[in-house]
C-alpha cells in the first residue's frame, strides 16, 4: 500500500480509537460526553462538525474503496515483452520470488530481502542478505549478483541494469 | 463511450457471446499451456472454490467493444519455466481458442504474471499469498 493511503489509514484508525475510546470511559462514568455533545451541535458549531462529519465519512467510503480493489491494479507490474499479441507483464511481487528462488541455489545464503526498483533502462535490484561466516563474502556476493542476472534475463526476459547485494548479518549453521 | 456487444446474426436469429463464455475459453486454454502453474483470481474467487465452486473464468478479464476483444491473464507461472516463452505460448493458445471457438476478433492478449510456483500444488497457495500482500 503506498505511502498515502497508509497516512490516510493511520488518520482514521486514531479517530475511530479515539472514539471507542471515549465511549469506553463514558461507560465506565469516568468521562461525560454530552456537554461535548451539546457544544459540538448547538447553533454555533452545527456547521462546523457536519463538515466534519462528513470528511470522516468521505474518508471511510475512500479507503472501503481502495481497500477492496484488486492487486492488478495497485502493482501494474514490470513489461517483459511487448508484441502484437499483446502485452507481457510481470508484478514485483512476482520478481522477487523469482530472485528469492534463483538464490537458493547458492549454499550458505540463510535469508535475502531483495527490492526492486525499475526506470527506463531497466531494473535495478538490490538485495539484503544474511549469510554463513564462514562463506568468503565477495565471492557469494558475486555469485549471487551473477545468478541474479542471469536468472532474471534468461528466464524473466527482463533487461537488469545492476544487482546491487549487501550483507546485512551472518548467521552459522545449517 | 458505449459498448457494442457483439452479436452473431442469422435468418433463425440472434446468438449473443457473454464475457463469462470467453473468460471461461480463455482460462481453460491458458492453464493448458505447459508451464502455467495456475490462474490468480482474488481471494473472493479462491474462497468460492474451495466452498467447491470451480471457476474456469478465474483470473480472466475480458472486454469487449464493437467486434474487438482484449483479455487480461492473471497467472502464476512455474519456476524453471522460460517466462517469455511461456507467456508468448499463453496468447497464441488464448487467441486461437477464443476465436475459433466464438469467432470473435481478439485484438490483444495481455498476461500479468503475477506470482513463481515450484509445482502446481504450491502455485494455488502462492498465488492466494500475493493477492493477500
Amino acid at each position: 500500500m503506498p505511502l498515502f493511503w497508509r497516512l490516510l489509514l493511520s488518520i482514521y484508525n486514531i479517530i475511530i480509537i479515539l472514539v471507542a475510546g471515549a465511549l469506553l470511559a463514558a461507560s465506565f462514568n469516568a468521562f461525560a460526553p454530552l456537554p461535548y455533545l451539546e457544544t459540538a451541535l448547538n447553533d454555533q458549531n452545527r456547521l462546523l462538525t457536519a463538515v466534519v462529519a462528513l470528511l470522516i465519512i468521505f474518508l471511510a467510503v475512500v479507503l472501503l474503496i481502495q481497500s477492496w480493489k484488486t492487486f492488478s491494479s495497485d502493482d501494474d507490474g514490470i513489461v517483459v515483452q511487448e508484441g502484437l499479441l499483446g502485452q507481457v507483464t510481470m508484478t514485483v511481487a512476482a520478481i522477487e520470488l523469482l530472485i528469492m528462488k534463483s538464490v537458493r541455489q547458492i549454499d550458505g545464503i540463510k535469508d535475502i530481502r531483495p527490492k526492486i526498483s525499475k526506470d527506463k533502462s531497466g531494473l535495478t535490484v538490490k538485495i539484503e542478505m544474511m549469510i554463513n561466516p564462514e562463506l568468503n563474502v565477495p565471492e557469494v556476493t558475486a555469485a549471487t549478483q551473477k545468478i541474479v542476472k542471469e536468472w532474471l534475463e534468461n528466464i524473466g526476459g527482463l533487461q537488469v541494469n545492476a544487482v546491487k547485494v549487501r550483507v546485512d548479518d551472518f548467521k552459522a549453521g545449517k | 463511450m458505449e459498448m457494442k456487444r457483439p452479436e452473431i446474426a442469422n435468418d433463425m436469429g440472434v446468438v449473443r457471446i457473454a464475457d463469462e463464455v470467453v473468460s471461461t475459453v480463455a482460462g481453460l486454454a491458458a492453464i493448458e499451456v505447459e508451464g502455467v502453474a495456475s490462474m490468480s483470481g482474488g481471494w473472493g474467487t479462491d474462497l468460492v472454490e474451495k466452498l467447491g465452486k470451480k471457476n474456469f473464468g478465474k483470473g480472466i478479464r475480458v472486454e469487449i467493444n464493437d467486434q474487438e476483444t482484449s483479455i487480461d491473464i492473471f497467472l502464476s507461472i512455474m519456476y524453471g519455466y522460460p517466462i517469455p516463452q511461456v507467456a508468448e505460448n499463453v496468447q497464441k493458445e488464448v487467441r486461437s481458442a477464443v476465436e475459433m471457438m466464438t469467432g470473435l476478433n481478439v485484438k490483444a492478449v495481455n498476461v500479468h504474471i503475477v506470482s513463481v510456483a515450484m509445482n502446481k500444488a504450491a502455485a494455488e497457495e502462492t498465488a492466494s499469498d500475493s493477492e493477500a500482500e
